[in-house]
């Protein structure tokens, strides 16, 4: 059913500064979606408002056919929890647990970390960081870091991933090792990925790009056979 | 999120030591403080039952003031005395003890009773003197209102009760005079009348001021050496049940001219003392325990402050601001339980040492030679309480700023 974003508008502060100026798009369920956009353009509020974390001022975002607004907080961190996963520029891994620990931390939510180790292991190894697993992570690279913070946001298998500039901290091998696993997350488990990223190298490898200036739409393009 | 508070704590051993030392100390100094002033103070309160009185019926002193005989002078006159009346001189006792003899055999809920009548004099033995409450009684009753059987270190108190002038004296008093069991010494009246008297047995109450300055000698000779035959100063009453004292006594006041004290009562001054000392034993322990509570505050608010962006991707994975806030009280709470449980363990061995102490002076009680301590679990309790109160306290206000972060404030201010 995808997500469906219908005049999303969101402002801040007293007089209000308009930040999204009533957006409206599709993005359909399996899409590989950038958004770009210059600095101060609205990608990073239109992702978290997209994403639950942040309250639209006004519009509706509906996500599998649910209207989120009309969400209870119960039902929104369920949402949250099962249904999206995150991953930002700053990895944020909990310092004091194991990378294996902190991959399975969502599904201590539901008690279901047991349950879901063999995938831990399985998401890590196909990360390349299964010798990692029991490090914390002062003790691994900032890439190391970034897909172990990947392997936490895809544990709970989750329908949509929603990505904030994740190869900002990264060099350019690491960068594309990220950019990698996120092509065959989305290729493989169809996941639906939503990516703010400036680097256009990288946003034009997903199959389609969301420009925003100043608030609104610039462009949407998809990519020719994505 | 158990889990995640143990590892939090785990990683920072230094900080978590601090914070568990400062709630163990202050568990330990509560029990500490506990144990060695209600040790003392039990022990001495026990003394105190033993010795004296469940309830005691006294003749009431009364006081005569200017106008106290106005009518019966002058009935209905406004009277100006050039020379007021002034007390007199009388011994105090009771009006009519018969009656409270009567009264009190027909009570169930008295054990026994005993008639006394108590006179200052001076006990002489060579150059020797010393000023002694002399206290007249019949043996056998005495023996059953009190414990003073039990106290006697030396001959028989029922030999008071065998004929002739003999006397019953504390064990402090004989050593002061050099008196030994069947040693005759002299006994002087306040009108400079002198009396010899023998030692029949010595006892120790385990209060030195009773021991030093108590001789108890038959009724019937104190009535005569106080000039007041027949008459007797007090009754004292031990009851089936002591915990029903103030009850009965206040019971029996009503309508009397004599004052009826329960022995909590008539110690009044010790338990007004016991109050102050509790007081500073609950300020002393708040103090330790607050002191050690901000230092749990401090750490916690600390790492909620340094661990923002962990509450906001913890927030983003679906955990809610109750999961939070169990995140970060439960950190205080595993402080407190833990300082608590180590507190209980450490206080109870000093405990335990400072019982093994010996007295050279028993602190005014000769038949203490070790320092005392009270064992109770409602102290156990208690100490363990307030470190975990503390504990929760202290976790619970960083817990609740934690909580009402909002993750989309933490990521833009930290992106």
């Amino acid at each position: 059913m995808g997500l469906k974003a219908q005049a999303l508008v969101k402002s801040f502060g007293e007089p209000p500064t308009v930040v999204l100026k009533g957006l409206s798009f599709e993005v359909k369920d399996g899409e590989f979606v950038a958004i770009t956009g210059r600095s101060g353009s609205g990608k990073s509020t239109l992702l978290y408002s997209l994403s639950l974390l942040d309250r639209l001022t006004s519009g509706h975002l509906l996500l599998d056919g649910r209207d989120t607004t009309t969400l209870s907080a119960k039902e929104k961190h369920r949402f949250l929890n099962l249904k999206l996963g995150f991953v930002f520029q700053f990895h944020y891994l909990l310092p004091e647990l194991t990378c294996e620990e902190n991959v399975l931390f969502p599904a201590r939510k539901t008690n279901r970390h047991e349950a879901l180790r063999k995938r831990a292991v399985h998401l890590m190894e196909q990360f390349e960081i299964g010798h990692i697993r029991g490090k914390l992570p002062g003790q691994i690279s900032g890439g190391e870091r970034q897909r172990a913070a990947i392997a936490r946001a895809l544990i709970m298998e989750p329908q949509y991933l929603f990505a904030d500039e994740p190869t900002g901290n990264l060099d350019s091998v690491s960068g594309e090792k990220v950019m990698r696993i996120f092509e065959e997350t989305n290729r493989r488990a169809k996941t639906t990925i939503i990516m703010v990223t400036h680097d256009l190298g990288y946003a034009n490898r997903a199959k389609r790009r969301i420009g925003l200036k100043d608030g609104a739409i610039e462009f949407d393009k998809r990519r020719p056979g994505g | 999120m158990f889990f995640l508070a143990l590892k939090q704590l785990l990683a920072r051993p230094r900080q978590t030591l601090l914070a568990l030392l400062g709630i163990t100390f202050g568990t330990a100094a509560f029990l500490i403080l506990s144990g060695m002033m209600l040790g003392f103070r039990e022990y001495f309160i026990q003394r105190l039952i033993n010795t004296a009185a469940h309830i005691s019926i006294t003749a009431e002193d009364t006081q005569l003031e200017e106008h106290s005989l106005d009518s019966d002078f002058f009935p209905g006159a406004l009277v100006k005395w050039i020379a007021p009346p002034v007390n007199h001189n009388e011994t105090p006792h009771l009006e009519y003890p018969q009656g409270w003899y009567d009264r009190l055999e027909a009570d169930p809920r008295v054990e026994a009773y005993a008639p006394q009548m108590t006179a200052q004099a001076l006990v002489t033995r060579g150059k020797l003197s010393k000023t002694i409450n002399l206290v007249g009684v019949e043996a056998r009753r005495q023996v059953r209102a009190t414990d003073v059987q039990s106290d006697m270190t030396q001959g028989d108190f029922l030999a008071l009760d065998k004929g002739g002038f003999q006397v019953v004296i504390g064990e402090s008093l004989a050593q002061k005079l050099g008196l030994r069991l069947g040693d005759s010494m002299n006994i002087i009246n306040t009108q400079g009348a002198v009396v010899p008297a023998k030692v029949a047995g010595l006892f120790n109450t385990g209060i030195d001021q009773i021991d030093q300055t108590t001789a108890y000698a038959p009724l019937y000779y104190v009535q005569q050496i106080n000039q007041t035959p027949g008459q007797v100063s007090q009754i004292i009453v031990k009851l089936k049940d002591i915990t029903q004292a103030r009850r009965v006594a206040d019971q029996w006041a009503q309508g009397s001219r004599e004052k009826v004290q329960s022995w909590d009562e008539a110690n009044a001054n010790f338990f007004t003392v016991f109050k102050m000392q509790d007081m500073i034993r609950y300020i002393l322990s708040a103090v330790v325990l607050m002191i050690a509570a901000f230092g749990i505050y401090n750490i916690l608010n600390m790492i909620v402050l340094q661990k923002r962006g962990e509450i906001a991707i913890l927030r983003s994975m679906g955990f809610e601001a109750s999961d939070i806030i169990q995140l970060f009280l439960s950190q205080g709470l595993i402080l407190g339980f833990l300082g608590g449980l180590l507190g209980l363990g450490v206080g109870t061995l000093v405990c335990l040492y400072v019982q093994s102490i010996k007295l050279a002076t028993g602190m005014g009680m000769s038949s203490v030679n070790h320092m005392l301590i009270a064992w109770h679990f409602y102290f156990y309790e208690m100490a363990f309480l307030l470190a975990f109160l503390s504990g929760l306290l202290a976790g619970f206000l960083p817990a609740r700023s934690a909580s009402r972060m909002d993750p989309i404030d933490i990521l833009r201010s930290e992106g």
